[in-house]
């Protein structure tokens, strides 16, 4: 064999492998959400590589549609439909504000340079430290605005974290636009505002398409924050599944698997939806003219 | 239709003049070229008319309406881009349309519709309406950007290098079409461009710009054979004017003549190669390089230190390094002073 051949064999091998390492994870979650809890919580540390015994028990549990027959199983009852539906209202939320207010701050910068030359690094700083070293001040502003365990405490916590993400990621959208486009609108009798809406936005869609799913993933998947900010009115699905615990087996692997599946699916739907603008988006940044 | 009238334009763009103290008239109905090298204020100026920039000081008026407060979309200005500005996720027909359906009250659709046909037609677009316009070649894309423009009936049409990015062949076409255009619409046109090609063969007159100043507003002719200094002769010719020392060369009113003549300027077509001991030759010089462009050559002389152009007829191909005479034509000889600016 000449080199000429090992070299794309070598190629395929490093990509199963590397392929496999990220995906292995993704692989235990799908396996273990069919597993009966005598498999993902096997006595003896038997290891199951495929469910022995197929069962969507786990899904029904998560879900609420039946109860687990185990009497060590928690007392609450379990329901993740009404976690589910809060962590939408409160991602999506956060991701509309911080496209709202960040779609426009990211116009100003790329096109007036707004703010001078600092702006956008001091909207960068909010990113610079972890988001715990300012959730007990805000736990504590909260208490006072009675924003503690509402939709929109979280809204607004959401919207403020992820705000950088978008000026940053639309700003270079933005400067990818000719000046003239919004020129040319404005000689043929648009305002500002209309040039922006009729001429410019529909340019950079692809990359708003872009903006909004990592936004929202950003806020789906938070943990942290909707631990600290909510108690038991607001439950975000995060917190819910970890809540996923008993006093029998201790964490419910089976039911958090499941449930973990449950949660990729609305970024993925999203995904799908904006597929058409995403390819371009992802790419767009990238194209020098 | 409007003329338009600059009046001591100026803008400052904090500390950088741009354009300083630019008077001009622009009569009705005329085809005016700005000309100059990149960074000469041509296109700030167009932005001034178009309302696109304020001037720091001065006027400017449209027939006898000052404008300068007046907001961009009030002007009733078409503006072509030089890298079209077209919006490339609408169709042609959308493009087109677009300036009528933002005005208010917005036009009914059978009058925008036959708008578009028929400016559709006037740029050569027909066959193309339905198109996306990211989809159009770069050709057809300018194409659109004239014709957008066209549609709102603007009283006067700014177009700021249009072709420059275009390839030669279609730009000749592009050049010729639009001189059509303005016969046929017979609107007051605003061309900016850095190619005096372009300007000389279009515009009825020409407005030559350096360093933000108006160096001469003229006639093609008039800036070609009476330049107003140094700048205006130099820039503008495909090969360049020779400039030598008024005192050293024996014509009338050069060598022997007032102290003010300090340059002289001949234009190489002007100059003529003639035996070295004929009693014709202004000059005797040495052939230092032979360009040859097809249908003339360009001839490199060396005299007294300075490289003199003058073109040959490609069968009479003089020898390099041979000594010959050159002919200046008395008619066409220019004088400039120590400023640079033309003597009479």
């Amino acid at each position: 064999m000449s080199t000429r051949g090992l070299k794309p064999a070598g190629r395929a091998i490093a990509i199963l492998v590397i392929g496999a390492f990220f995906l292995f994870p993704l692989y235990w979650l799908v396996t273990m959400s069919f597993k009966p809890q005598d498999e993902w919580s096997p006595v003896g540390g038997k290891i199951y590589w495929l469910p022995g015994k197929w069962t969507v028990g786990n899904f029904t549990q998560a879900l609420g549609i039946s109860t687990p027959n185990t009497q060590f199983f928690s007392a609450a009852p379990v329901d993740a439909s009404k976690p589910i539906v809060h962590s939408l209202l409160a991602a999506g939320g956060g991701t509309l504000l911080a496209l709202l207010v960040g779609v426009f701050a990211a116009y100003g910068i790329a096109r007036f340079r707004a703010g001078g030359k600092l702006l956008p690094f001091q909207i960068l700083q909010l990113r610079m430290f972890p988001p715990i070293v300012v959730i007990i001040p805000l736990l504590i502003m909260f208490t006072y605005l009675h924003l503690v365990d509402t939709y929109w405490g979280l809204i607004l916590v959401y919207g403020a974290v992820t705000f950088p993400f978008v000026v940053w990621l639309m700003r270079s959208f933005f400067a990818e636009v000719p000046r003239e486009i919004s020129e040319a609108a404005i000689v043929d009798g648009c305002t500002q505002w209309g040039a922006f809406f009729k001429a410019i936005l529909p340019q950079v869609r692809g990359g708003l398409a872009a903006t909004a799913l990592f936004v929202f993933i950003l806020n789906w998947s938070d943990f942290l924050i909707a631990l600290v900010l909510t108690a038991d009115k607001v439950v975000t699905a995060p917190v819910f599944l970890n809540s996923l615990q008993s006093a029998g087996a201790g964490q419910e692997y089976g039911p958090q698997a499941a449930l973990g599946l449950v949660l990729v699916l609305p970024p993925a739907i999203f995904g799908l939806l904006i597929q058409r603008y995403l390819v371009r988006g992802l790419t767009f940044g990238a194209i020098k003219r | 239709m409007a003329s338009i009238r600059l009046e001591r334009l100026t803008k400052d763009f904090g500390g950088l003049v741009a354009v300083d103290d630019v008077s001009l008239t622009i009569p009705d109905g005329e085809f005016v070229a700005l000309l100059g090298p990149s960074g000469c204020g041509k296109t700030t100026t167009m932005n001034m008319i178009s309302g696109l920039e304020r001037p720091t000081s001065g006027e400017l008026w449209f027939d006898d309406r000052p404008m300068s407060r007046v907001p961009v979309g009030a002007r009733n200005v078409g503006f072509v881009f030089q890298n079209y500005a077209i919006f490339t996720h609408m169709s042609v027909y959308d493009n087109l349309a677009f300036g009528l359906r933002v005005r208010r009250p917005r036009p009914p659709k059978p009058i925008v519709d036959e708008k578009v046909q028929r400016v559709a037609g006037v740029v050569g677009v027909e066959g193309l309406l339905e198109r996306r316009a990211a989809r159009l070649s770069v050709n057809d894309m300018q194409k659109v950007a004239l014709g957008r423009s066209m549609i709102v009936e603007p009283s006067i049409f700014l177009l700021d290098e249009p072709f420059s990015n275009l390839d030669a062949a279609f730009r000749a076409y592009m050049r010729a079409e639009l001189k059509r255009i303005q016969h046929e619409i017979g609107q007051t046109m605003v061309y900016v461009t850095h190619d005096q090609v372009e300007a000389m063969s279009m515009a009825d007159r020409i407005a030559v710009m350096n360093l933000g100043v108006l160096q001469q507003f003229g006639s093609p002719l008039e800036i070609y054979e009476r330049p107003a200094n140094t700048f205006v002769a130099g820039f503008v010719g495909s090969t360049r004017i020779n400039f030598l020392p008024a005192d050293r060369v024996p014509v009338a009113g050069g060598a022997n003549g007032v102290g003010a003549r300090v340059t002289l300027g001949i234009r190489p077509e002007y100059t003529r190669i003639v035996a070295a001991d004929s009693a014709d030759a202004t000059i005797t010089a040495k052939v230092a390089l032979v360009e040859p462009l097809g249908a003339k050559d360009v001839v490199h002389l060396t005299w007294d230190g300075h490289d003199v152009r003058t073109l040959g007829t490609p069968g009479v191909r003089p020898r390099v390094g041979a000594n010959v005479g050159l002919a200046f034509d008395p008619a066409h000889v220019l004088f400039f002073d120590g400023d640079g600016e033309a003597v009479a």
